[in-house]
């Protein structure tokens, strides 16, 4: 009986390290192949005088060339689609651990941005760098039981990996951000006819992380933008509570930190500025960089 | 709760530790306990519908023993009527009445059936038939009644085989619950491995050959012949590792706490006909319609028409029990048209066999025979998976289109392309771990002959045993599907 216990115990054992091997190896692998906006960043290589945060409305609409040109600092786009403020908080917090040029960072204030997801976007993105307490923080947010289980559990991790991750690792995907991490959207439009009026979603304690996080940033002497991305006027009507939402973020405003609206700006009335209601296309987005870059250099310079 | 999930992880190895520690007496009600928490993971309220039943039949044991001549009867039928009318209500209500409001209409009436917006209740097929084997065979006077109310519960609950089998008989799984289990090595490493193996071809072998059949047969008419054979295929091994693998794990998870429950499948499509197929697939359900309906029509000692007839009862029966669909039941048909036919023509096809010279032992014949009845079950499955008989018929009558574009590279990546999803890696990707899976299922069936697959290292050194165990392990954890995986035999 001592005998095959010992044999039970020293086989867990070794499952468990070869387990723990093959999980590190594809880690690292992932970490020294696949080159993206996010790993950039993780290792510390991306750094700019503006840098901006936000879901697809930063994703989709800030052109940094366009910011570049117009303020003469170097602008970095860190965008990404259905990423609201808990998760990349995340980001934003590794960034400032490491920091040296930043005079500015901008934050596209999505009508859900303060609201809590359910699931993780794109999770394949950070798998690799759950040992980042950043990231496994911001992950944790959202689906604390699967982040977790993935940090700490042998194994889990490996069940989560996606044709996604693979296929970038695979591949020793290289996404070089000519556009500096932002993406132009379609000229053509693209809307369901059937949406309806709704709620943005709110959480208020995701509010206060948004508030404490405005404090970190404005403590190290970087400004901070709140913008309010524009909006095609009648996508904004079905947005119940925009005005709520909007008083939120206008309320955040102190020293260093400003509060820019442009849902009233006259690009907004025309359709051919956008994609669909909420995301301007490759053109509107170049109009709109142009008019935001104007209003940054004077907060800058101030 | 499923088997292949992170709450399983935990459940399985804390209630197993409990179980040992326990002193014998209590070990009942813990597992009476544990399974009540195992069924309510699913829908809670539905723990009430298995309540009904096992008290019915507990007191319908009983009093069949109690009981002498017409009363026995009645206590039987009473139980009979009890299981096969919650059935009836939560299974096949909805069809019937939805069969009759089409004919209706199609009358011209606007009378109209209610139809009821109910959910399943898991593994009613499989607990309501293991509870009515019990009585019947306490009818039967094979079987004293249990008295007492907890074991009996258990026998109808017992965790492992509660939503998919083996539908146990009370022979066999009864008295287990009375004996004293102690802690086994063996019992541990067996049932651990038996479980391995189940994980495997659950989660690795069938939900991966999922991922191109539930491409196909989501809308069979966007695929051509080529696409609909190799997802007509695919779904045969799926549902053999689904199915089995989930027999597997559940006989391994008993057998870990020293119960053994009975074999279901082997190696079915290793049959060389059709009857001995319906000996190796989900054998607990097939010697269930044996024992309890077909021997009592009289089995094969009746004249050949109602040898025929007992057949057709049989399997069409089963195909309903599949499920409350008319796919099920056409492939209840096929089945039995398939056993029909091979008897009417058994012996016409053996002398043809001797006029070309080919003996009935011989490996080309049993070749031929395995490969003959391999194609007839593959087949029949086509009305299985199809969600109707539209769609089953569309399938069945276009497997022969498109098979001259694989004579080109460039038909071959449309198809893959089209299994794919109109994604030609992801198409390729699958389709070549398919067909590895499938292989490497067959060359270990193959080697261990009639015992449990996992063994086919256990002559190896312990290395080898070791690292055959760890590359399933690993191979569960890298190729595994986790999303949108269910148990196939769980809507039954």
């Amino acid at each position: 009986m001592r005998k095959n216990s010992k044999q039970i115990l020293l086989f867990f054992v070794l499952v468990t390290a070869l387990i723990c091997s093959v999980q590190f190896a594809i880690d690292y692998s992932y970490r020294k192949r696949v080159t993206n906006k996010f790993t950039n960043m993780l290792t510390h290589k991306t750094d700019a005088e503006i840098m901006i945060f936000g879901s697809s409305v930063a994703y989709h609409q800030f052109d940094p060339s366009v910011i570049d040109s117009v303020t003469g600092m170097t602008t970095f786009n860190m965008g990404w689609p259905g990423m609201f403020f808990v998760q990349y908080n995340g980001l934003i917090k590794e960034y400032l651990s490491y920091e040296k040029k930043c005079k500015c960072i901008v934050i596209a204030c999505d009508f859900d941005n303060l609201g809590r997801n359910k699931l993780i976007t794109r999770p394949d993105l950070f798998w690799a760098y759950l040992g980042n307490n950043n990231v496994y923080n911001s992950l944790k947010e959202l689906e604390y039981w699967k982040a977790f289980r993935a940090r700490y559990m042998p194994g889990y991790k490996l069940t989560l990996l996606n044709k996604a991750f693979y296929t970038d690792l695979m591949l020793a995907a290289h996404k070089t951000d000519s556009f500096r991490g932002y993406e132009p959207m379609p000229a053509q439009w693209e809307q369901s006819d059937t949406i309806k009026p709704f709620d943005a979603r709110y959480d208020e304690s995701v509010y206060d992380e948004f508030k404490t996080t405005l404090q970190e940033i404005t403590g190290k002497g970087i400004k901070v933008v709140l913008i309010i991305p524009p909006v095609y006027r009648e996508g904004y009507a079905l947005i119940r509570n925009g005005e709520m939402i909007k008083g939120k973020y206008k309320s955040l405003t102190a020293k260093n930190i400003y509060y820019l609206d442009y849902t009233s700006l006259s690009l907004c009335e025309t359709k051919g500025n956008f994609h669909n209601f909420t995301h301007l296309n490759y053109a509107g987005a170049s109009l709109f960089s142009d008019t935001f870059a104007h209003d940054l250099v004077k907060i800058v310079h101030e | 709760m499923l088997f292949n999930s992170f709450q399983f992880l935990l459940f399985f190895p804390v209630v197993t530790v409990i179980y040992f520690l326990l002193p014998y007496k209590f070990r009942w009600f813990h597992l009476l306990a544990a399974s009540s928490i195992f069924y309510m993971a699913f829908v809670p309220v539905y723990i009430l519908i298995l309540a009904f039943t096992i008290i019915i039949d507990y007191i319908a044991g009983i009093m069949i023993e109690n009981a002498e001549g017409r009363r026995r009867k009645g206590f039987l039928v009473m139980s009979l009527v009890a299981n096969i009318g919650v059935l009836a209500v939560f299974k096949y209500y909805n069809f019937f009445t939805g069969n009759i409001n089409h004919l209706l209409s199609v009358s011209g009436s606007v009378a109209h059936l209610p139809i009821l917006a109910i959910i399943l209740p898991i593994g009613l097929s499989f607990h309501t038939f293991q509870a009515m084997s019990y009585t019947i065979e306490v009818y039967r006077n094979n079987q004293k009644a249990e008295r007492h109310f907890g074991i009996y519960a258990l026998y109808v609950m017992f965790y492992p085989q509660l939503v998919a089998g083996p539908i146990e008989r009370p022979q066999n799984l009864l008295h287990q619950f009375y004996e004293h289990h102690d802690f086994s090595f063996e019992n541990c490493r067996e049932g651990l491995k038996q479980m391995l193996w189940g994980f495997f071809k659950k989660i690795v072998i069938a939900d991966r050959l999922a991922l191109i059949v539930r491409t196909v047969y989501k809308h069979p008419e966007h695929f051509n012949g080529v696409s609909l054979t190799i997802g007509t295929l695919f779904f045969a091994f799926q549902i053999y590792c689904d199915f089995s693998g989930y027999s597997d794990i559940a006989i391994g998870a008993a057998r870990v706490m020293g119960f053994n429950l009975m074999r279901n499948f082997n190696r079915p499509y290793f049959a060389k006909s059709i009857s001995e197929f319906w000996t190796r697939w989900h054998i607990s359900l097939s010697t269930w319609f044996k024992d309890y309906l077909y021997i009592p029509l009289g089995g094969n000692r009746v004249s050949v028409q109602r040898l025929y007839l007992n057949l057709a009862i049989v399997f069409l029966l089963s195909g309903l029990w599949h499920g409350a669909n008319w796919t099920y039941i056409v492939w209840g048909a096929l089945h039995a048209f398939y056993l029909i036919f091979g008897l009417a023509t058994k012996k016409t096809r053996v002398s043809l066999m001797h006029s070309i010279g080919i003996k009935e032992s011989s490996s080309l014949n049993n070749a031929l025979s395995t490969f003959i009845t391999f194609f007839l079950v593959s087949f029949a499955w086509i009305f299985f998976i199809s969600s109707s008989l539209h769609d089953a018929l569309y399938v069945s009558t276009h497997l022969h289109t498109g098979w001259s574009q694989v004579l080109s590279m460039h038909g071959v990546k449309s198809v893959l392309t089209a299994i794919g999803g109109n994604d030609t890696i992801t198409g390729t990707f699958n389709a070549i771990t398919g067909i590895i899976l499938i292989l490497f299922l067959e060359y270990v069936q193959r080697k261990t002959k009639d015992g449990p697959a996992i063994n086919i290292v256990q002559s190896k050194p312990i290395l080898v045993r070791w690292s055959f165990y760890s590359f399933l392990i690993l191979a569960i954890l890298l190729l595994g599907v986790y999303e949108n995986s269910e148990f196939i035999y769980f809507q039954f």
